[in-house]
């Protein structure tokens, strides 16, 4: 379907709140000039859009359609219709209809919509994507298709598993596959469902509003280093196993999703965590949004780290343990350390100079579920490999606790 | 009528940018000052019966989210520059324009966070006709007012002038070039459906399908039926006037 976009000389959008039935504005609909008009002394004054993307990223019509992401993504230019002018976009740049002569560039995510571009872009694009309704729950990864078989042309290729980015590295796909797990919730209501049909661990397996973000990034310089005897397996449909290694050399297009099961099996260090409850309101484009936030306490006494673990569930979905300090509740799950890693950025390109990466997952049935994730950063101090905090306290902290020992995870 | 507060800004100084005000920061905006004291920062101070409070008031009503619960409090007026480029017979040119950015403070929060995080409170205006400006190369940013019908004529010249000058669109994808194979193509003349030989130029419609009851396409059909959803009428209008069949 994305082939039709990618081949046309320009691609007309429909971008308001309208439907198939009510027509193009300024075409067939009049349009309502909402422009200020003024004097001052002998000058006349008018008012104009400064960052014409508002028009469109604002209202909850085409950019917060699932299948319309792949359909600007690969246009080469855009003819935008939205509730108040049209905006005509290329490559150089958008022209506004309020704007005499203008050709300008703006800052925006949909500036970014060009071919060829760097491996980050992936997660930017899911960062997207995720923010956007789907009429049809199911079709989660067919619209998003296009952009991921985009990125399994380039060389490398930038592989994909139930949606989770796999750049390649030395490290082949492991490393890749691992950030790809660290992905969060960023904005989540009271209510979070599970997508049925999709795992867990992928940002697939989760139902809108939860918006998924990449919070931490690689960049040249970064440094991973995996777990102690992690190892990751895939389970194809027939129910063998398959390595990360002969998943890289089986043919791309091998990586189609209905070859593999949802099933992942993670061997790693792990441990029990207990957690505390930490609210958080925030506002998204106008709304009340609740985040499940916990914090991690270290031990009988009433300290947490300072980063919080961000739960993909409410807190009150976990086990229960026991009620601590000051009265406060605790729960239980299970950590999997998955790596630790040197000089990453965060998605605003801030340096982070170590992060360690703990998937949180919990017992359903038989298998186990993703429902947190826990990424817990570190600054460097000058001359030191390791501030002393990770030396001293971090690590004895994760390797002195009781239920810390290497463990089998089916996950789904 | 202008109130004594009102005319006490330079606004033809701003347009034209040789107005200098108080920089907030090395490269940002620069707040404007009141005439008779260079060091004081302009206010808004609502007068009845002048014509520029009149036209403050009203930009809140039209351009501010309805029913926002976030207020303005204060009000300044910054100069805003924008990179724009004009169009010559022999391609485009670089220009920088200055406009005047109506800048609202809102009860809660800082105002350089609220505007990063929410288009609508900063409410730009520039004019509407040529201020003589030859000597300032910042010059008035010219605002057109958006008709109630589009322009088609200059819809088309925008693709014209993409096809021919910009080499980065015309290029792109050109690896991925051939066309899908199962694309079919409407004649928006003859309203006929066919696969195309070769690669023809054509445009593509993107939107919502809505809940609209219309019968799915006879995958056989070789012209279009007759009455179509607006939308889809209304691109194929579009599409003709941008020359493209």
């Amino acid at each position: 379907m994305h082939l039709i976009y990618r081949s046309a000389q320009i691609t007309i959008i429909s971008a308001g709140d309208a439907d198939a039935t009510s027509g193009l504005l300024g075409v067939s609909i009049p349009r309502e000039n909402v422009q200020t008009k003024g004097q001052y002394n002998e000058l006349n004054l008018v008012t104009f859009s400064p960052w014409p993307w508002a028009l469109i990223y604002y209202t909850e019509g085409w950019f917060r359609r699932g299948w319309t992401l792949q359909e600007g993504y690969f246009s080469r230019r855009r003819l935008i219709f939205t509730e108040k002018q049209v905006l005509f976009d290329c490559d150089e740049g958008v022209i506004s209809e309020d704007l005499q002569h203008s050709q300008i560039r703006y800052h925006s995510e949909l500036e970014k919509w060009q071919p060829n571009v760097d491996g980050e872009m992936i997660y930017d694009l899911i960062e997207s994507y995720t923010e956007r309704v789907l009429t049809y729950d199911v079709d989660i990864l067919n619209a998003f298709d296009g952009i991921l078989g985009e990125f399994e042309q380039q060389t490398p290729p930038i592989r994909s598993y139930w949606g989770i980015p796999l750049p390649f590295d030395t490290s082949g796909y492991l490393n890749g596959l691992l950030i790809g797990l660290c992905w969060r919730h960023d904005i989540q209501d009271e209510k979070v469902n599970r997508r049925s049909g999709f795992p867990s661990y992928s940002w697939a397996g989760w139902l809108h509003n939860p918006d998924a973000v990449y919070p931490i990034r690689k960049t040249p310089n970064t440094t991973l280093v995996v777990a102690k005897n992690l190892a990751i397996l895939l389970e194809k449909q027939d129910g063998l196993l398959q390595s990360l290694g002969d998943f890289e050399k089986a043919s791309p297009n091998s990586s189609q999703r209905h070859h593999y099961s949802q099933r992942i099996h993670i061997s790693a260090p792990s441990f029990k965590i207990m957690l505390r409850k930490r609210p958080v309101v925030g506002r998204h484009l106008g709304r009340v949004v609740h985040g499940h936030d916990a914090s991690v306490v270290r031990g009988g006494h009433d300290v947490c780290w300072s980063e919080m673990a961000r739960l993909d569930i409410p807190f009150e979905c976990l086990e229960y343990s026991h009620v601590g300090p000051n009265a406060t509740e605790i729960r239980i799950c299970y950590a999997i350390y998955l790596f630790r890693a040197y000089e990453m950025k965060d998605r605003y390109d801030e340096p982070m100079d170590t992060v360690f990466a703990f998937l949180l997952v919990s017992k359903v049935g038989w298998d186990w579920e993703r429902v947190g994730l826990w990424l817990q950063p570190f600054e460097a101090e000058a001359g030191a490999e390791d501030p002393p905090v990770i030396t001293y306290m971090f690590v004895p902290w994760l390797s002195s606790s009781f239920s810390y020992k290497t463990r089998d995870f089916w996950i789904t | 009528m202008l109130c004594t507060n009102c005319s006490d800004i330079d606004l033809i100084a701003i347009l034209k940018g040789n107005h200098e005000g108080i920089p907030l920061r090395k490269g940002h905006q620069v707040w404007v000052t009141r005439c008779s004291d260079p060091t004081t920062i302009w206010t808004w101070d609502s007068q009845s019966g002048c014509e520029f409070c009149e036209f403050i008031s009203a930009t809140k009503v039209n351009l501010l989210p309805r029913n926002d619960p976030l207020q303005p409090r204060y009000l300044q007026l910054d100069r805003g520059k924008s990179l724009m480029r004009v169009y010559t017979k022999s391609g485009s040119v670089a220009k920088l324009s200055s406009h005047v950015n109506i800048f609202y403070d809102l009860e809660d929060g800082k105002p350089e966070y609220q505007v990063a995080s929410q288009p609508g409170l900063i409410i730009p205006f520039g004019v509407s006709a040529e201020i003589e400006t030859p000597e300032f190369q910042p010059s008035p940013l010219r605002v057109n007012e958006v008709p109630t019908w589009l322009d088609f004529s200059a819809t088309r010249r925008h693709l014209q002038n993409c096809l021919t000058h910009h080499s980065s669109c015309n290029q792109q994808k050109e690896t991925f070039s051939s066309q899908p194979s199962r694309l079919r193509v409407i004649d928006c003349h003859t309203r006929a459906i066919f696969r195309p030989s070769g690669n023809i130029p054509y445009a593509a419609l993107s939107y919502r399908w809505g809940k609209s009851n219309s019968e799915s396409l006879d995958q056989q059909a070789d012209m279009l039926p007759v009455r179509l959803p607006s939308t889809v009428e209304d691109a194929i209008r579009v599409t003709q006037s941008l020359g493209i069949r």
